[in-house]
């Protein structure tokens, strides 16, 4: 009794699956979705050969709105800052990084998306907000259509954007101790950093008022402002009429130059000597 | 046994429910699936922004509850480019923006996002009613700026809804406005600069008076020339033309169009006033607006 109910319960089951295998099935067809090849202009093939090939990173500088905060009122940059930005990211962020460090460390690290945003990013408080890292995979630069690629100290604050946007993904790579970062300068933090002058800043030990909001933030500051012409820092840190700030300083530059040589093998002190060398002849061009 | 029975039965009947789902006969409500709607509904609008020899027009009123309106004639140059002139010229100092009536050719898209919309992606004119560091030079009591962070508010992203006699039916794709390209003639191109013109003629304008059933009411008609926007109040300043407390002010080169529209009892409405003589005239089913 007991088999004839399973050979019973079989047979249903399957003769029930045969029927329903015998429906008909109509050919699925051409695809319906456009699938023309995307539109590349002369500065599409630029970015990708020297990008997307070079480094498997996107650039997004049409808009995109999902690319961005939707929030802020953000515009596309116009089309002929694209390139020559491009070119002074290209020189002075990744070629500096690709001289000391080698193709691989630079294709393995970089974003692999940069979306390029023409207008200033407004924050509530009054402040702008210049580069956005996120998730370790997207740097976001805004103010594009300001940027005179000529101008020594409009290039050497854009790229100080950049490598502290780049900072933040190598401390996701490769994390910095934060607690014992902080104990350098402990209680100084505030989150209202705008409300304090940079003055007051260096006279506690930070390398500018915005180091102020938050330790990552403060040794992302500290590298880029050294990356970004370190004999212009040293003269700014020996300025400083604060012996405890100028020492604080000088402490976290040497957090910052053993954690580049025991996290990625890279000489500080010559990376920064390679990007300064590389921002000359970007604006000298 | 009594179990192995009803599972038995439970599985057979899981089966033939399953087998029952392969009916196809349901009755589609469209002729077409999504994706061809979708296809079909871009390559309409593509083709009808080409379609317009002398391209569009719009006034673009990005807030009218306190801003006002901003003209921009495109011109669909061919699937991928546009070029736009623009009557909102707030000198920046960047040496692309300086002169807003000079033709500007970028790209623009068709995306797809919520639904299908019309995308200027490239930095052109219309952006900048989007910058926030484009702000209308108005403070609030404290003495922050009032659109800090917001600039014009405006948008460069436009839902597509259809077409119809009048032009092409679009809403900003942030704020749900209604915008409406109306298609444009060579002589908007070449007299898009004389909307300057009416706008220093505004500005002079004091007073602003309604006419409806033979009953004339009186207001303060001020008009502020950074957000284009004119307050219009009761001298005891209780009483308005609508519950904005004021109407934003769009310009022609021989007229000024208001919003919101100025209504009226009989459900008529005013929102276009012509310059006659040293007044401006709107009129609609006997009723009458005036600014002078």
């Amino acid at each position: 009794m007991k088999s004839t109910l399973k050979i019973f319960s079989l047979a249903c089951l399957l003769g029930t699956l045969g029927f329903a295998s015998c429906s008909k099935e109509d050919s699925l067809g051409e695809t319906r979705i456009d699938l023309t090849p995307e539109r590349k202009t002369e500065l599409d093939n630029w970015i990708d050969k020297n990008y997307l090939e070079t480094y498997n990173m996107q650039v997004f500088y049409r808009w995109d709105q999902y690319k961005v905060d939707m929030n802020r009122y953000l515009t596309p940059p116009r089309v002929d800052r694209v390139q020559p930005t491009l070119e002074v990211v290209k020189a002075i962020w990744l070629d500096s990084y690709e001289k000391i460090a080698g193709e691989m460390f630079v294709k393995e690290t970089a974003a692999k998306e940069l979306v390029l945003v023409g207008s200033v990013n407004s924050n509530t408080n009054g402040t702008v907000t210049l580069g956005v890292a996120e998730q370790g995979v997207r740097i976001s630069l805004f103010e594009l259509n300001k940027l005179d690629t000529k101008n020594r100290s409009q290039v050497e604050q854009f790229i100080h954007t950049i490598q502290h946007e780049y900072v933040h993904i190598l401390n996701m790579k490769w994390p910095f101790d934060e607690g014992a970062f902080l104990k350098i300068t402990p209680g100084s933090y505030r989150a209202d950093w705008q409300n304090a002058s940079n003055a007051e800043a260096n006279s506690l030990g930070f390398i500018s008022a915005y180091s102020r909001s938050a330790p990552g933030e403060d040794f992302a500051e500290m590298v880029a402002t050294m990356l970004q012409d370190v004999e212009k820092y040293n003269a700014m840190v020996d300025a400083i009429p604060s012996e405890f700030g100028r020492s604080k300083i000088r402490e976290k530059e040497a957090y910052a130059v053993s954690y580049y040589k025991n996290s990625m093998g890279i000489d500080l002190y010559e990376l920064c000597k390679i990007a300064k060398s590389q921002t000359d002849m970007v604006v000298n061009k | 046994m009594k179990k192995r029975l009803i599972k038995s039965f439970i599985a057979l009947g899981l089966v033939l429910s399953l087998g029952a789902c392969q009916g196809d006969n349901f009755e589609n409500k469209f002729e077409e699936n999504s994706t061809e709607r979708l296809e079909k509904r871009k390559l309409e609008l593509s083709n009808e922004l080409t379609s317009a020899v002398d391209g569009w027009k719009m006034t673009y009123f990005t807030d009218d509850s306190q801003l006002g309106g901003f003209t921009y004639l495109f011109k669909f140059v061919d699937g991928y480019n546009v070029t736009m002139i623009s009557d909102f010229d707030p000198y920046l100092g960047y040496d692309w923006s300086g002169n807003p009536l000079v033709p500007d050719t970028s790209e623009y898209s068709i995306a797809l996002g919520s639904t299908v919309s019309l995308l200027f992606s490239q930095g052109t004119y219309i952006h900048l009613l989007g910058d926030s560091e484009v702000l209308p030079n108005v403070k609030n009591p404290n003495g922050t700026f009032k659109f800090a962070g917001k600039g014009y508010k405006g948008d460069f992203q436009y839902l597509y809804y259809g077409f119809d006699s009048e032009g092409i039916n679009f809403k900003s794709n942030r704020d749900k406005i209604d915008i409406k390209f109306e298609r444009a003639t060579a002589e908007d191109w070449s007299d898009l600069r004389l909307n300057r013109v009416m706008m220093d003629v505004v500005a002079s304008k004091k007073t602003l008076f309604t006419i409806e059933n033979g009953e004339t009411m009186t207001y303060n008609f001020k008009y502020t020339k950074t957000t284009r926007y004119a307050t219009v109040l009761s001298a005891d300043r209780t009483m308005s033309v609508n519950e904005n407390g004021g109407i934003g002010v769009g310009f022609t080169p021989t007229s000024i169009k208001v919003s919101p529209a100025i209504e009226f009892e009989d459900g008529s409405s005013v929102s276009e006033l012509v310059l006659d003589g040293n007044r401006f005239v709107g009129e609609a089913n006997g009723n009458t607006v005036i600014i002078q």
